[in-house]
């Protein structure tokens, strides 16, 4: 299985500082303004905010997709911003996990084998240990029985199990993670939401959720809102009233 | 595995119907070139063969006699208003010993031998053929034309009074190998020599005009002791003949003739034939490196999310790249197996189906392990290119943007 990346638990696991991004060349519109922010290891947070408030910008920079127009974004404390192309890859590769909304398996693969992926394509090859651990993993999100499936034949609840495990192939410190539940049954949801819990006690590992759901984002330890480009709002459990008005309003 | 074998071949397989439709058509197109490269490897063969088997490559002889004024011309003085030609005596190359030693030991040359030629008539009886007498050394000259093995009756052998004849003037005087024939140069030297071996050169014209004795009896007849009409050579290359002959004036002052010279409309048959088979070549690679690359692009359109993905969780652009140029080399190589053998059918079913009155087939084809290395190689890396535009579209897909539009 893969190593941890070397992150302190003093350090922040993500740190972002005045990050601005703008789009365009002749007209530049700006959908990050300065934005500043920690994630602590352990920290199972979600972030809100309404359809162009700038998340899916702000969690691209968060996952170094993307690169800011000024500013710096700091994982387990190393910048970012010097990194070419390559090392990023490698870099995002074994320090963050991404579950998308749709689980974006590859459909021609196993579920092992699509838990394998950043690992494998990361160092190029699988080794038994890879293997190993992604099985594990497998059996640690309930999917003991379904290792050789093909992702076509997996439903829509496994499908994102698989994700969850492929996330946590490289043992990441931060898992960055879309509407991980935009697309399920409550049910399911509820499975999916618990998953993500256990594997954040079990293994320490810091979540950031992007989410619409305020049911979802109630149930997280933090709640960071965006508005325009702006965090506007970010709140701990505990901090707000305990009457279940945790969630910011909007 | 590594991980852009294991890709690739998966993609490859995912994809059945593109891979068996892409593989199918490099098949087709790699057995046209194989089909093809065999019958006009096999035509030009022939060609040579039939041409060039009975000759040299290369000639070598002295300059033509030219006519040389008795009275030294003076400006303003007209010595003579026509100068004719002198008439071309039979003149010994002199020290051809040496000529022939340092020639023979030119890059590129295969086989050398002196030869003294010269007019003759063969008589028997009553009948009197004129020939053209050939004095040869039997050993060094059999390495250029092959006569020990156009050999039909008798043995190639020519020791003292020894002659070799072809199959026709065999006939025209009805002799077999250990009769007698006398041979008269036009300056009446006379000669009875044995008929050692009947050759046949593949040309009724040849096997009718010429006639080899020994070198040293062709030496006596034609008054030339000691001395050589010509040098022949054979070489390597064909194709490279000119070259050497031209080397070989140059360093002996002797004039050189190759068979591009001397057999003019050989030359541009041969050439057509490979214009037109590298025409025909062109289009094929071309339309195979199209497909193979229409194919990539399609697929690197279907699975941009998947490439999306896969970078986003640590798949470097290298290591994309990779798995499509993979894809294409491997499309071009194992179609060019599949290819290759379909070429071989061909080439039977055609042999089988085309031929002469008398059974034997109509075209000489030589399936050789050059024929499948060489296209199996340019598919290889006609696949690889194909795919380099595919390869590099997939490589630059912004995972954030493909991973949220597809």
């Amino acid at each position: 299985m893969a190593d941890s990346a070397p992150v302190s638990e003093k350090v922040p696991v993500l740190q972002i500082r005045s990050v601005v991004r703008e789009f365009g060349t002749k007209v530049k519109t700006r959908i990050l303004h300065s934005v500043d922010l920690e994630l602590q290891r352990g920290e199972f947070s979600a972030l809100i905010g309404p359809s162009g408030s700038g998340k899916s910008t702000l969690l691209n920079l968060m996952g170094l997709l993307d690169r800011p127009t000024s500013g710096e974004i700091f994982i387990g404390g190393q910048a970012t911003s010097h990194l070419d192309d390559d090392a990023l890859t490698s870099f995002r590769g074994r320090t963050l996990g991404f579950v998308f909304q749709f689980h974006h398996l590859m459909p021609a693969f196993s579920a092992l084998e699509n838990v394998m992926i950043p690992a494998w394509g990361d160092r190029g090859f699988a080794s038994a240990e890879l293997r190993a651990g992604a099985e594990k993993l497998l059996c640690e999100v309930g999917l003991s029985e379904r290792v050789h499936n093909r992702a076509s034949d997996l439903s829509g609840g496994e499908a994102q199990r698989v994700a969850i495990a492929r996330a946590l192939c490289q043992n990441p410190p931060l898992v960055l993670a879309d509407e991980p539940t935009g697309n399920l049954d409550t049910k399911t949801a509820d499975g999916i939401f618990t998953l993500l819990r256990r594997f954040n006690r079990e293994r320490n590992t810091t979540f950031l959720i992007v989410t619409h759901d305020p049911r979802l984002a109630g149930r997280c330890d933090r709640i960071i809102q965006l508005v325009d480009g702006r965090i506007v709002g970010d709140r701990r459990r505990g901090e707000g009233p305990e009457d279940g008005t945790f969630l910011p309003s909007s | 595995m590594p991980f852009e074998w294991f890709v690739a071949l998966r993609y490859l397989r995912e994809g059945k119907m593109q891979t068996a439709l892409i593989l199918g058509a490099v098949s087709i197109g790699i057995a046209v070139v194989v089909f093809l490269s065999a019958l006009i490897g096999g035509l030009q063969a022939s060609l040579i063969s039939k041409i060039l088997g009975s000759q040299a490559h290369i000639i070598v002889h002295l300059p033509e006699q030219e006519a040389r004024l008795l009275i030294a011309e003076q400006e303003g003085q007209i010595v003579s208003t026509k100068v004719e030609k002198p008439t071309q005596r039979l003149q010994a190359i002199s020290g051809w010993q040496d000529v022939v030693k340092d020639v023979g030991l030119r890059p590129g040359v295969v086989a050398i031998s002196a030869v003294v030629s010269g007019s003759a008539f063969v008589v028997r009886g009553a009948t009197t053929k004129p020939v053209a007498l050939r004095g040869i050394e039997p050993e060094g000259f059999s390495r250029i034309i092959g006569l020990a093995e156009k050999t039909k009756a008798g043995r190639y052998q020519l020791v003292g009074t020894e002659a070799m004849i072809g199959a026709e003037l065999a006939v025209d005087f009805a002799v077999v190998p250990g009769d007698k024939l006398r041979i008269v140069t036009a300056t009446g030297q006379a000669e009875v020599f044995t008929v050692a071996g009947i050759f046949d050169l593949g040309s009724k014209d040849l096997n009718e005009r010429v006639v080899f004795v020994p070198l040293r009896a062709a030496q006596t007849l034609f008054d030339l002791v000691g001395g050589i009409s010509s040098i022949e050579i054979k070489v390597a290359d064909i194709f490279g003949a000119e070259t050497v002959a031209r080397e070989i004036a140059s360093r002996t002052g002797l004039v050189a003739d190759s068979w591009t010279t001397t057999n003019p409309q050989l030359l541009v048959a041969l050439q057509s034939q490979e214009s037109s088979k590298n025409v025909i070549l062109f289009f094929i690679t071309l339309t195979v490196a199209l497909g193979i690359a229409s194919v990539l692009i399609v697929s690197v359109v279907q699975k941009s999310r998947e490439i999306g993905v896969m970078r986003a969780v640590g798949t470097s652009r290298s290591r994309v790249l990779r798995i499509f140029l993979i894809q294409g080399g491997l499309v071009g190589f194992v179609g060019s197996l599949f290819g290759s053998g379909l070429g071989v059918l061909l080439v039977r079913v055609f042999v089988r189906l085309m031929r002469n009155p008398d059974g034997s087939a109509m075209f000489p084809v030589t399936l050789t392990l050059a024929l499948f290395v060489g296209p199996t190689a340019l598919a290889t890396i006609v696949g690889l290119l194909a795919a380099v535009a595919p390869a590099r579209r997939a490589a630059r897909l912004d995972p954030a943007e493909v991973i949220r539009y597809g």
